[in-house]
């Protein structure tokens, strides 16, 4: 039951909608004018420092756990370092009304907004990139062919070392660099630039105690005001636990909960990031919550849970503006703020304890988007852990995702060649990619995506983009001429890869340029290996560095070669140039011919061993190849399956293609079947998507599945949605997210939003508010075919 | 084409079945059923012989069906879409080659035990999980109770649980010898009416036959807690507090004690129209009166009840 507090913190966060502030940017920009002219890490601490001694301190009613990003509540910053000005400036109006993602902006912060961003005309990242980048590949950008990650964001989203913040606290990290500028006499660029980020470091970690500082004052300030005695006293404990951490280690569970929260909220204020996950929560918060509710009994279990959902309830604050297409793309404001619990240790014991429970318990209890829960599942984990955690999916909460320990394990080994303890000690960075060493990789999980159904198209057209006419794909010869299913399978291989070499280098280009402007100080000082090595994450100082590829339109692109080989070659009903015709008109006229496409190859999600292989060869064929190259700093690229909500963006510029599909349709979502071409039910769509041998791709398969709720209802249910998923894990799949929700529900949500408001689906690694979403991404989870549905 | 020692006629396999029984399954229909019961949800699997099935929703009206017939048997017009003669349809399938869009297809195909079981072990992997397997079901599956007890054991040989789905309406030793299957885990079993005039009228065959069969199957200790009764309640027909009630103390009688109740819905009647026949609309009972049915069972007769198939 949620406590009356939590009730209201809860109420004002559905009422409320997300705000854009001036504040932070003018800040910044004072700054930047302010301390021009410092080695690069040190202006940017500067900047850092700045901003946080002088930004609002806010200090809401109701709340145990304090820090905003900005100056509003469900408040958001705008980054012109990264993001550039002349679309803040020409989407200014709309960014309020638009479908995807509105905020809202004061016309007095509007005012302010726009004058300020004078100073950033043609000085963003984004700006920068735009002259750098290869004209070919912005225009493949631009064409949603393909898209190349960094270009207006910030490299490493961050998975740190939260255990080591809370052991060593900042000023342990602050100790840790003096000492390592005391030990060095720099002598070299390279020596040089470490003692920069290391003296960047110190001056990041004196702004956020300063913040936590003046919190505390604020707290104080509010509680001498307070007639409210209860109140009083609790902000009197705030302001307390301002003053100890995040400077120092804390001294009970509420103290934790405000150190991860403190260096949280400041990854968000120094940059633009996402995907700041929690990491193993219930792992390194174990010892505080057993010290206080358990041993000492400082604090009751309910206690405990209230403080923990109001942790959560701040996780539900923090945004990052997106254009209009990134909004699109990656729809429902998702922060990926994956908070894991389960699994095993690092000596391979099951790693579940109560905080486990009291974790999904809270989510349970809240209902809210954020963090999103990751249940880690091996043979040990308890019964009433998956049991728990079913039991909340049944409910149609879409929430936890489930994640197998063995399958993310073989990835983490195969992609940092680390220890099976570091292995062991993984974690989620970005939506469902593992990454080893508990806070020790840096993930950047976003080097680009290729469409599929526009490489499908290339080929059918040497090259051509058939929507242009003009030749932008590598010209892999007429596909009339070929002779097998085998000639059209490389033609397909070598026109992929072809464009991961695009993004490859654009991406390097990125990532070159974010070393030398924008390393991010905070975090990289908090995730393992940066401070030992004097290097932040941008320059590859974490233990692991990995950056990651991404598809869209995998199952099209299988069904779209099964089609050719059974219709063109095998049963000749159609001949090649019959086919492009057919695609190219949009099979106008020709609904016969798309009747035979849809209906006679095989289609994959439906246990079918040829497509399933076809499919599995040509993503094999991607990850073998680019799991062999080298980012910028020289970690290793990694591959995985997941769309976000690019299907739809990227079906939308695509023609009808081969499997069937319309001109303009979405693709399939993610490591899912097309959607309503699995058509052998859920256990058969299961099979197929875990025997692509998930184990090979370093960043995971992210899989989608919807039932309707009228056919896993009571106990019965409970135990099928709990076979569904062990099954999957048994089969070698690496991740399971479920929607419980019937059409109906959905459509009634459409027509009437207001009366859905907590109505949450998974949309790729993270969930949604569905009636946050548009139309579009609304209709392309209506269409994912809801198994035991009867309408 | 029928249904012949080596190979029955397959209406469909479907996986995932979560209300056949136990866990996740898979679902074998076969063709060919000695009943016929009025409301019958899978009408076109009483008839033991091939029948052409039409899906009017798929149709493009390509029209080639039309020209493909060897017989005349097909036309279309505006109103109703494709039109099959049956009288001349002899069911050669020659217009499923032709019909892309799969608008005509054959309502069952040939299948043997091995085929059937290689689909079936595909979600072995769920039903070990889920105490699930697979369910055998028609038609009715004492039209083939040969193969069935082959395939039945077969599915053991393979670590497979079977569920018999059964009205009943067949030769005794034959049922017998299924249930007593170690791999037979539950038994699905009819009961349309206690009454036996309501069953004759409504099913066509009396009951005796069956009940006979229940009361042997409940005397046996070794297949009476297979028994999940099931059944059909159509508002009317079989849903009164004489027959319910009737049907309650057989059951204390005999012993069984799990039943399912299974409101009528009216998906029959569009597949019986696409086999090329009628069928009567009949109404489900209120959800009060199927309240009052759960009611009684749960609470007069001790028995465990759930309430399948809600639309």
């Amino acid at each position: 039951m949620l406590t009356p507090r939590v009730k209201r913190m809860r109420e004002k966060l559905f009422n409320t909608i997300p705000t854009i502030t001036a504040e932070r940017l003018v800040l910044a920009t004072e700054a930047y004018q302010k301390f021009a002219g410092d080695a690069v890490p040190i202006f940017r601490a500067k900047v850092v420092n700045y901003i946080m001694e002088n930004m609002t301190t806010l200090i809401l009613n109701d709340e145990l756990i304090v820090g905003t990003a900005t100056n509003a509540y469900r408040g958001a910053n705008l980054h012109p370092e990264f993001q550039s000005s002349s679309w803040y400036i020409s989407d200014i109006d709309e960014i309020s009304t638009r479908s995807n993602d509105p905020y809202y902006i004061s016309p007095e912060d509007k005012a302010t907004i726009l004058e300020t961003l004078k100073y950033w005309e043609g000085k963003s990242m984004e700006d920068l990139s735009q002259t750098v980048l290869p004209a070919h590949t912005r225009e493949l950008e631009k064409d949603d062919i393909i898209c190349v990650g960094l270009e207006n964001g910030v490299s490493g989203e961050t998975l740190c070392d939260h255990e080591k913040i809370l052991t060593v606290g900042i000023r342990g990290y602050m100790e840790e660099c003096q000492k390592n500028i005391d030990n060095l006499l720099p002598q070299t660029m390279e020596e040089q630039a470490k003692v920069d980020f290391w003296k960047a470091c110190i001056i990041q970690c004196e702004g956020l105690i300063t913040y936590a500082h003046r919190m505390a004052d604020e707290a104080e300030r509010m509680a001498s005001e307070s007639t409210d005695e209860k109140r009083k006293q609790e902000l009197l404990r705030i302001a307390e636990n301002c003053r100890i951490v995040p400077e120092n280690p804390p001294q009970s569970f509420q103290q934790a909960l405000q150190s991860i929260w403190f260096a949280h909220v400041y990854f968000h204020i120094e940059v633009c990031t996402t995907a700041c996950g929690f990491g193993r929560f219930d792992q390194y918060m174990w010892s505080f919550y057993k010290r206080d509710v358990i041993d000492e009994k400082n604090i009751t279990r309910e206690e405990a849970l209230e403080m923990l959902e109001c942790f959560y309830l701040k996780a539900c604050e923090v945004y990052e503006v997106r254009d209009n297409w990134y909004a699109t793309s990656f729809a429902g404001y998702p922060m990926w703020q994956i908070l894991v619990v389960g699994g095993q240790t690092r000596d391979g014991q099951d790693a579940t304890n109560d905080l486990s429970f009291l974790c999904l318990e809270a989510a349970d209890e809240l209902r809210v988007t954020q963090p999103t829960m990751a249940v880690r599942v091996w043979e040990e984990t308890p019964e009433e852990l998956i049991k728990f955690g079913c039991r909340m999916i049944q409910e149609g909460q879409a929430n936890p995702g489930f994640f197998n320990d063995n399958a993310a394990i073989k990835m983490c080994l195969g992609k940092a060649r680390c220890t099976i303890e570091e292995a062991r000690d993984w974690t989620i960075v970005g939506c469902i990619q593992p990454g080893p060493g508990g806070g020790g990789t840096d993930g950047s999980p976003d080097a680009g995506y290729v469409n599929m159904g526009k490489m499908v198209e290339f080929v059918l057209h040497n090259g051509v983009d058939p929507a242009t006419g003009k030749l932008m794909g590598l010209e892999t010869g007429d596909p009339r001429k070929f002779k097998n299913i085998e000639e059209f399978k490389d033609a397909l291989k070598k026109q992929i890869i072809h464009h991961y070499d695009i993004i490859r280098i654009g991406y390097n280009m990125m990532q070159s340029i974010h070393m030398n402007r924008y390393p991010v100080i905070f975090a990289s000082m908090v995730t393992k290996g940066c401070v030992e090595s004097g290097k932040s994450v941008q320059h590859g100082g974490a233990q692991y560095s990995t950056a990651g590829m991404y598809i869209s339109g995998a199952a099209n692109m299988a069904d779209s070669i099964a089609a050719v080989e059974k219709c063109v070659f095998e049963d000749k009903n159609i001949t090649m140039d019959e086919l492009i015709k057919a695609c190219d008109t949009n099979f106008e006229g020709q609904e016969r011919l798309r009747q035979l496409l849809l209906n006679k190859p095989e289609k994959y999600g439906n246990n079918l061993e040829h497509v399933d292989s076809i499919y599995k060869e040509m993503i094999h064929h991607v990850a073998n190849t680019v799991q062999g190259w080298k980012d910028a700093r020289g970690g290793g690229y990694a591959f995985g399956i997941d769309t976000q909500t690019l299907n739809l963006s990227h079906g939308l510029v695509t023609g009808a293609l081969p499997d069937g599909r319309l001109a303009g349709e979405p693709f399939c979502d993610s490591a899912s079947p097309m959607m309503g071409r699995d058509i052998n039910g859920p256990t058969a769509t299961v099979k197929s998507v875990a025997a692509m041998g998930q184990e090979v791709l370093h960043e995971g398969a992210l899989f989608n599945l919807r039932f309707d709720p009228k056919g896993v209802q009571g106990e019965g249910g409970l135990n099928i949605i709990e076979g569904v998923i062990k099954t999957f894990f048994e089969d070698g799949g690496e991740h399971i997210q479920i929607n419980v929700v019937d059409n109906e529900t959905l459509r009634k949500a459409q027509e009437n939003p207001e009366n859905y408001k907590g109505l949450m689906v998974r949309v790729a690694g993270y969930m949604a508010y569905f009636t946050e979403l548009d139309k579009k991404a609304q209709d392309i989870i209506i269409y994912r075919t809801a198994h035991l549905s009867q309408n | 084409m029928s249904n012949t020692p080596e190979s029955v006629l397959v209406g469909s396999l479907q996986k995932f079945s979560v209300e056949d029984g136990p866990g996740i399954r898979t679902t074998v229909f076969m063709k060919g059923c000695p009943l016929s019961c009025k409301w019958c949800h899978n009408p076109e699997l009483i008839d033991p012989q091939q029948q052409l099935i039409k899906s009017p929703n798929n149709c493009i009206g390509c029209g080639y069906c039309v020209k493909i017939c060897p017989q005349g048997a097909v036309t279309m017009n505006l109103e109703e879409g494709v039109v099959i003669d049956r009288s001349k349809c002899d069911v050669c399938l020659k217009c499923e080659d032709e019909c892309y869009a799969q608008a005509l297809r054959p309502v069952a195909k040939p299948m043997t035990i091995d085929e059937i079981l290689c689909i079936a072990e595909q979600d072995k992997g769920f039903y070990d999980n889920t105490e699930g397997g697979i369910t055998v079901s028609g038609g009715e599956i004492l039209m083939h109770a040969e193969f069935v007890s082959k395939l039945i054991d077969e599915a053991g040989k393979r670590g497979i649980n079977v569920c018999m789905d059964t009205s009943g309406f067949g030769d005794s030793q034959a049922l017998m010898k299924m249930a007593l299957m170690e791999n037979v885990t539950d038994i699905l079993y009819d009961m349309k009416s206690i009454d036996d005039e309501v069953h004759r009228e409504y099913t066509g065959v009396s009951n005796q036959l069956i009940i006979g069969n229940l009361r042997r199957l409940a005397a046996n200790a070794r297949t009476v807690d297979k028994l999940i009764m099931r059944m059909p309640l159509i508002k009317g027909v079989n849903d009164s507090d004489d027959i319910i009630k009737r049907t309650g103390e057989l059951y204390r009688e005999i012993g069984v004690k799990r039943v399912n109740l299974l409101p009528y819905h009216s998906l029959g009647i569009s597949k019986k129209r696409n086999v090329g026949g009628t069928q009567e609309e009949f109404e489900q009972p209120t959800e009060e009166r199927l309240t009052e049915i759960e009611f009684y069972f749960k609470n007069e007769i001790n028995l465990k009840v759930e309430i399948l198939g809600r639309v």
